[in-house]
């Protein structure tokens, strides 16, 4: 969801946020009293998936009496996370947590961190050589695909056609949904039928006029799997229009304060949420282990939650509804 | 005083003959930065009369068109028309006198109609409340554009259609008809055939004397000899700023013209 | 310099104004098609309404870009604009308590002068700072995008109010046509009179075609300049205010193709990028062509993949034949 929303904002933001950017980025570490200093380098500042991962890295730094500090580019790309980095490491904190960007544009980086003896671990995404972590913690999209697709085959009681509204092609993240979805449909499903993936050009707009093309020759569609929040919120119009709220099920994929306002009102049946707290938290209890010289898991899948009406209330799923602020 | 430096021919140094011109300027001064485009520079449009005004190039013509239908102000030097001191802050003060310019670019929209470049900025609207909403009354501008062009005997195909699709001698005459819809005192016209064909500048040169023959008067900036000698009832030339010499109808050849645009003829001593 | 064989200029002439015509026809086609094969899911009430109102929106931001491009300026900040209108009149909305009709008027008054506001700073960043109309726009859709942000910490905005979303966002006029789309033919109406037949429309198109024409001739050149990306601006903070009533929903980061979905409809219009010749109803065609294509592909089941080169090409292939008729115009 974060590479959807920020790959489109990318480009506007470069400008404006290097004429004038503020600084909510937490300040410098304070000087340590005895125990680790830890810094998590998040994707993208500003963003509730990755201000969840810090929640959870912060919750755990108190358990274990680890001194956090938090830094993030203004933008989710190479050119705006490269100097954060470099600063951080400049610091000479014990370890740095840090969602990188994916494929080589970050190795020097993350090489110096490592030659300058601070510890790594890698959170959400990975860069090129996954070696100089300490331990990868992630969710896995094409297995949030696989639950979304489970939910899904449960909510039209295992037949009838299923629509997933793609975000852009080429996106790694969404894509990776689609294929866990279409995949296990088609595999475990063998009475649904699953229709060409349609994509939204990442816009709202985009997805409500696919759906609503796919209804007019449809009618009878069963389910619409949309594969980040701008489909969801596509997709409710589409089916507003279409007097099929209800009867055509939604569902959907991470979470936003709209989206959650359409699950209460019943025109979502339901949205997969990953865990970035447990992300964090978990990622910290790694770090503090490299540090400690222990042994570590070299790699963490996380799960998926499914936020439903009846789900609203439950804490156990509610905390895990991405957060503005800890 | 004469300062005849053309041996063999005398030239006048009252040209007027007494009456008033109708656009009068001296002592004309501008200046772009280290470039005197204008020193003290003279000049006179009598009523109904085509003046030729010419010069070799950067003697200061277009500047002193510039300076006299307001599109630049001069730093100094004074201005009458009919005898009573003006100052132009811009070409909208110059038409309020009755003065227009063709522009040697012919400040036309290509993708406007005729119709639509008579009016720019001048712009007919409808009578009553939809008029002060801004609602064009195109049917009286497109009328007042045939006229116009009826007028001076200027033919075009359709008024419809964009500037952009007539020749260019029409284009021209589009130029030259709007100035003249707007300006009955002068109306400036610098190298209005430059550009031109010589099918189209016959054309044209029959227009600028039609556009004599309805009372305008015409200052005409021309490079072409024949042509100057052809139309104008005056010439005034103009070299490195001043004027240098003003003939009458009949009293100029070709040679005297050149003579006295590369210096060798001065009329006028300072 | 030769004047054309009389033929090829009558020729010529009925080219020129045959552009929005001949795009009318082809639009006019494409319907006949889609609904030649699939009669029953295209040709339904349903979809036609749904293909109105999804391009009401982005209709209401082109009419804008018609009058911006007939300038021969630009606006690329469009899509940003309508975020950022949009998150205001919701903070507003809010601080009136989140519901009833006080609330959404506010909201409204908002949407509309932070719409203008942004316009008003693209018009004098243009005319008066003398910043390139691509940089300019691209600088405020920079700005506007991220104060968006700024002011929501990059989440979306829920909790607009009910009202708004049930009457204009899904409501419908004589229960029939969507007041989204009641709302865009209004502003397109309105709009294509102005460019037409209006003192303004006639100075944007002249300013387009020769500003300097247009300043010697007494126009104010710079402040009508003003004045039209001001428009702009307000018709992206209306477009933001539908768009919320639409989605009920921010939709931050939904929009950074806007501006390119509008200049295209414009331009397949066949308004000219170098100002001087533009039509609203051209815009409308220019809407509705990728719109019709896209909705009318989905129905036929053609691959995602094609549907993108299909569409990308009948566009290049509308703004290639309006070169060749613009070419054949100016030769000579
Ligand atoms: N806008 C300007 N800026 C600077 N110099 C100018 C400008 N306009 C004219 N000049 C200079 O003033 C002189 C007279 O130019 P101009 O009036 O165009 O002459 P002409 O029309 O007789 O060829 C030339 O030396 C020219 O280079
Ligand atoms: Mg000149």
């Amino acid at each position: 969801m974060k590479k959807i929303v920020t790959a489109g904002m990318a480009g506007a933001l470069v400008l404006f946020l290097a004429a004038c950017g503020d600084d909510d980025g937490g300040g410098a570490t304070a000087e340590g009293d005895g125990g680790y200093e830890v810094v998590y380098v998040q994707g993208v500042t500003g963003n509730p998936f990755f201000t969840s991962v810090t929640c959870g890295a912060e919750a755990a730094a108190t358990d274990l009496g680890v001194d956090f500090d938090y830094q993030g580019g203004k933008d989710y790309s190479a050119e705006a996370q490269t100097p954060i980095l470099q600063a951080v490491i400049a610091q000479q904190p014990d370890g740095i947590i840090v969602s990188p960007m994916a494929g080589e544009a970050m190795m020097p980086t993350l090489t110096e961190a490592q030659s300058a003896g601070i510890e790594l671990v890698f959170v959400d995404t990975t860069a090129s050589d996954q070696s100089l972590a300490a331990s990868f913690v992630a969710s896995d999209n094409v297995e949030g695909g696989r639950f979304a697709a489970e939910q899904t085959a449960e909510l039209v009681g295992g037949s009838g056609k299923v629509l997933v509204l793609g975000a852009t092609p080429g996106i790694s993240t969404t894509d990776a949904r689609v294929e866990g979805f279409v995949e296990t449909m088609e595999s475990e499903y063998p009475d649904i039928e699953v229709l060409e993936t349609q994509y939204s050009g990442s816009t709202p707009a985009g997805a409500t006029d696919k759906l609503s093309a796919v209804l007019s020759a449809n009618p009878d569609l069963a389910a619409v799997f949309a594969v980040s929040t701008q489909e969801v919120e596509g997709a409710i119009v589409a089916l507003e229009q279409a007097d099929a709220v209800g009867t055509v099920q939604l569902v959907g994929f991470d979470t936003s304060d709209p989206i959650v306002e359409a699950i209460e009102a019943g025109s979502v049946q339901g949205v997969v949420v990953q865990k970035p707290l447990d992300m964090g938290r978990q990622a910290m209890e790694q770090m503090v282990k490299a540090l400690d010289g222990e042994a570590t898991e070299a790699q963490i899948e996380t799960d998926y939650v499914f936020l439903t009406a009846a789900t609203l209330e439950d804490e156990d799923v509610t905390q895990y509804i991405y957060r503005n602020e800890c | 005083m004469i300062r005849c430096l053309y041996k063999g021919v005398q030239v006048p140094a009252e040209p007027s003959g007494g009456r008033t011109p109708v656009l009068r300027a001296s002592g004309i001064v501008k200046s772009f930065g280290h470039v005197e485009a204008l020193r003290e520079a003279a000049f006179e449009v009598y009523p109904g009369e085509i003046t030729a005004l010419i010069g070799d190039n950067g003697a200061g013509k277009s500047t002193l068109v510039k300076v006299l239908s307001g599109v630049m102000q001069p730093d100094g030097g004074t201005i009458e028309v009919d005898g009573s001191p003006v100052q132009f802050g811009s070409p909208q003060d110059a038409a309020g006198h009755g003065i227009g310019t063709v522009y040697q670019d012919l400040a036309l929209a290509p993708d406007l109609s005729p119709a639509a470049n008579f009016f720019i900025g001048r712009e007919l609207l409808r009578p009553g409340l939809l008029g002060r909403l801004g609602w064009l009354d195109a049917g009286a501008m497109n009328r007042r554009t045939a006229e116009e062009l009826q007028r001076l005997g200027v033919e075009l195909k359709d008024l419809n259609a964009p500037v952009a699709s007539l020749s260019g001698g029409q284009r021209q005459s589009v130029a030259i008809c709007r100035a003249v819809a707007w300006a009955e005192r002068v109306v400036f016209m610098d190298e209005p055939t430059a550009a031109l064909g010589v099918v189209q500048t016959e054309r044209v040169m029959r227009l600028i004397t039609r556009v004599r023959e309805q009372g305008v008067a015409v200052v005409l900036i021309s490079h072409n000899m024949p042509q100057v000698i052809e139309l104008a009832d005056r010439v005034q030339v103009l070299r490195l700023g001043s004027r240098v010499a003003t003939y009458e109808r009949g009293q100029a050849d070709e040679h005297l013209l050149v003579a006295a645009m590369t210096g060798a003829v001065n009329q006028e001593v300072r | 310099m030769t004047a054309l064989p009389l033929a090829s200029r009558v020729q010529l002439r009925r080219l020129a104004v045959s552009s929005t015509l001949y795009l009318a026809v082809a639009l006019a086609a494409l319907i006949g098609v889609f609904t030649a094969l699939e009669p029953e899911a295209f040709g339904s009430a349903y979809n036609v309404r749904t293909v109105l109102t999804g391009a009401s929106i982005l209709l209401v931001m082109a009419v804008g870009a018609t009058f911006v491009i007939a300038t021969a300026g630009i606006d690329l900040s469009v899509g940003a604009v309508l975020v950022f209108s949009g998150v205001v009149a919701v903070k507003v909305m809010d601080a009136f308590g989140g519901s009833g009709w006080g609330a959404v008027g506010a909201g409204f008054v908002t949407a509309l002068a932070a719409g203008c506001g942004w316009g008003l700073l693209n018009g004098l960043l243009v005319t008066r700072a003398r910043v390139p109309a691509l940089i300019a726009t691209l600088g405020t859709m920079g700005m506007a995008l991220g104060l968006a942000q700024v002011i929501t910490g990059g989440n979306d905005l829920g909790g607009v109010p009910g009202e708004l979303v049930t009457t204009v966002g899904q409501g419908r006029l004589f229960g029939t046509v969507p007041w989204l789309v009641v709302a865009a033919v209004a502003v397109t109406a309105v709009a294509a009179f102005a460019l037409a037949k209006t003192r303004f429309g006639r100075y944007t198109l002249t300013i387009g075609s020769n500003h300097e024409a247009a300043r010697r001739s007494g126009v104010r050149v710079d402040r009508h300049v003003l004045k039209v990306y001001a428009l702009a601006g307000l018709l992206a903070g209306f477009a933001g205010f539908l768009s919320l009533a639409r989605f009920a929903s921010t939709t931050i980061a939904g929009h950074g193709t806007d501006n390119l979905q509008a200049i295209t409809a414009v331009v397949l219009g066949g308004t000219s990028l170098f100002g001087g010749v533009a039509t609203v109803i051209g815009t409308v065609i220019g809407v509705f062509i990728p719109a019709v294509l896209q909705n009318g592909f989905v129905i036929l089941g053609v691959k995602p993949f094609w549907q993108q080169v299909a569409i990308g090409a009948v566009l290049v292939a509308a703004v290639y034949l309006d070169q060749l008729r613009r070419r054949a115009r100016q030769q000579h």
